[in-house]
């Protein structure tokens, strides 16, 4: 996201905009708030964003920075990672905190595996990563007492 | 001789046992990111209630101190703080560990926490009532300005992109305006959301904004997790106490300013580490090197973050005013022993109090063999562990954890979508740690603000209210060295260097 002919990244003056747009929906919002003592600081807090946001545009234009954003990497085994925490986590009230633990963890695993996967690989990394999760489960939910969901598709 | 009694209190096999058992168990829940030491002590709280009120203090005061230390190995291998007082241990923990010195940032940090534990017991044992005035004298707007003056801080430290930090922190104390409003009950910022209606969890927040990003990197590409020297043992106990014993300055101050911030109610091991962490690069012949690996970031950081638990208790024990969350869990078990804590308190149970104190000097000493060994295999077990492994583990660890926080899917799904924001915000150059302070911060600084300016609306005096107070305006000074210090030293650095080559 660089302007090759004047040297700026044009990602800065980009992400000001965004703030400024995060600054005036706050500003909005508490408009409908009932009380002086909700809206005082979160309308002072964006007033400051704001202006730090405008300040940042001006730097851009004095002082050029010609600062590239890189994307670079698998970037859709970034977008699985992402998605399949955020799967399990919707799963978990159903199939259970333990089902979508295995299911998270088996897919992470496929995700950040780069090397070959060999017979002694394939046996002993889903082994372990389930006694890890295994582990993990009963450490939270019979050690500290943390009611983990166990899911209603299985009677829970 | 009352003290010297207490002295042998203190050293009995069951007293002993209980440091270890209690440094142990805080030292390993402090590294797990999710579990706090607010949480180790609140779990084991219960077992305590049935021990003479000295051996359940020296308990939970080493479950506290192993935790603020334990916090330490995520942040110096996984950038993740354990504790939210390890923020600022990432800064020159992690790029140590990158380029192969893990072993010996997680020895120094167990030196440095060790001296910071000491330091902060010292002065709990020889100035605690002189020293809880201080607390006293800081009103709302004092510990607003405390909560601005925390976020320029790490804005100042954000290298070159300051305007960019102080962005980021706004952000943070917007999102922690993010639920239900305390005192009027007003909905702010949830867009409709039943999700966010509990508010953004602080752990959780800094669960999702250090350790998601890390994970998506980690998932994008093949190279190794960490590099590693071939021949490690995963203890440099010699390179460690060489480097402590050179910058023996740094941690001394670094301990004291720890046990002072400690002093100050809600201000935590997060400010004390980077009010320490500033400092030692302020007075660095070379801040340049700070923020890539620098030793004495670290040992500023982590001595800072150990004394604040027995600056911590200045307050608790003296005013009964909890100056750091677990202070406030001690706090409750202490009341549930009987144990009447105030003024008074060095004088009419003298044999507890001191008691206690000895046994947090243990448990600090302690901390020196169990911390090194644990780290050890905590470092062995992260560097030696496949990365197609280690990936899947640390995010299962996320979810549990945050789950665990209070016991709902909302907050795992809010940890994520930070962490993703996280990851964009940061390939912008807006970094984590400002956002995550401003969030830490957002309640003290709301709550001395809003305070501040009601008072300041009754009295039609808000310049005076906000500006005009001693303690202010030492801290508003504090504010302009931190946001255009590094700016002048910069110029007049350029300016003579120009100088040298007119000449």
């Amino acid at each position: 996201m660089t302007n090759e002919a004047n040297g700026r990244s044009i990602s800065t003056p980009i992400m000001a905009a965004i703030f400024i747009g995060i600054a005036v929906i706050v500003f909005w919002d508490t408009t409908s708030y009932t009380d002086a003592d909700s809206y005082v600081f979160p309308r002072a807090i964006a007033l400051v964003m704001a202006c730090l946001a405008v300040l940042l545009i001006i730097r851009w234009f004095l002082v050029p920075s010609p600062e590239e954003v890189s994307f670079e990497g698998a970037n859709l085994r970034r977008l699985g990672l992402v998605l399949v925490m955020l799967g399990a986590t919707i799963a978990m009230p159903w199939i259970g905190f333990l089902l979508s633990g295995l299911i998270a963890f088996g897919a992470i695993l496929v995700l950040a595996m780069y090397d070959p996967w060999t017979p002694m690989r394939l046996i002993v990394y889903p082994l372990s990563g389930a006694g890890v999760v295994l582990a993990f489960y009963f450490l939270f939910s019979n050690v500290l007492q943390v009611p983990l969901p166990v899911g209603t598709v299985f009677g829970g | 001789m009352p003290i010297f009694d207490s002295l042998l209190a203190a050293f009995t096999p069951f007293n002993l046992m209980l440091a270890v058992v209690g440094v142990v168990a805080g030292t390993i829940i402090g590294s797990l990111p999710g579990l706090t030491a607010t949480m180790a002590i609140a779990v084991l709280v219960p077992i305590t209630f049935s021990m003479e009120p000295a051996s359940a203090l020296i308990m939970m005061g080493a479950i506290y101190t192993g935790a603020i230390y334990g916090g330490a190995y995520a942040a110096i291998l996984l950038n993740t703080p354990g504790t939210p007082s390890a923020i600022a241990t990432t800064l020159d923990g992690y790029p140590m560990a990158k380029r192969g010195d893990g072993d010996l940032a997680i020895t120094l940090a167990c030196v440095a926490s060790v001296v910071g534990g000491l330091v902060g017991a010292a002065f709990l044992f020889a100035l605690a009532p002189p020293l809880a005035d201080i607390a006293l004298a800081f009103g709302p707007v004092e510990y607003f300005w405390l909560a601005i003056f925390g976020l320029t801080l790490i804005a100042a430290l954000s290298e070159g992109n300051m305007v960019k930090g102080l962005i980021g922190g706004c952000l943070g104390l917007l999102l922690a305006c993010v639920g239900v409003a305390e005192v009027s009950a007003d909905i702010r910022l949830t867009f409709g959301s039943e999700t966010m209606l509990g508010g953004i969890e602080v752990i959780s927040a800094l669960i999702g904004l250090y350790c998601i990003p890390v994970l998506i990197d980690l998932v994008a590409t093949p190279d190794k997790h960490l590099h590693v020297e071939t021949k490690s043992g995963g203890i440099r106990f010699g390179d460690a106490m060489a480097i402590s014993w050179k910058g023996k300055w740094n941690l001394l101050r670094s301990s004291v300013l720890g046990t002072v911030v400690g002093i100050l109610p809600g201000a935590g091991g997060s400010i004390a580490g980077l009010v320490a962490y500033s400092e030692a690069r302020r007075s660095s012949k070379t801040p340049e090197k700070f923020g890539t690996g620098e030793p004495r970031g670290l040992q500023a950081t982590e001595s800072a973050n150990n004394a604040t638990v027995g600056g911590g208790f200045i307050p608790t024990l003296v005013l009964g005013i909890p100056g750091t969350p677990p202070d406030a869990v001690i706090l409750g078990a202490l009341l549930v022993q009987g144990v009447k804590v105030g003024p008074n308190l060095f004088q009419a149970e003298s044999s507890i109090v001191y008691t206690f104190i000895f046994g947090l000097f243990l448990a600090t000493i302690l901390m020196l063999p169990i911390g090194l060994l644990i780290g050890k295999y905590a470092y062995r077990t992260i560097v030696e562990i496949p990365k197609a492994m280690l990936v899947p583990t640390v995010a299962f660890m996320t979810l549990i954890g945050t789950f665990a926080i209070r016991n709902n899917t909302a907050d795992v799904i809010i940890m994520i979508s930070l962490g993703v924001m996280g990851w964009v915000l940061n390939r912008f150059g807006f970094r984590a740690s400002p956002i995550v302070l401003g969030l830490i911060l957002g309640r003290i600084a709301e709550q001395g603000f809003v305070q501040g300016w009601t008072i300041a609306s009754a009295t039609g005096n808000y310049v005076g209210m906000f500006f005009g107070r001693p303690i202010t305006i030492a801290i508003l000074c504090a504010i302009v060295l931190a946001l255009f210090g590094p700016v002048w030293t910069r110029r007049m650095k350029i300016k003579r260097e120009a100088m040298a080559n007119d000449e």
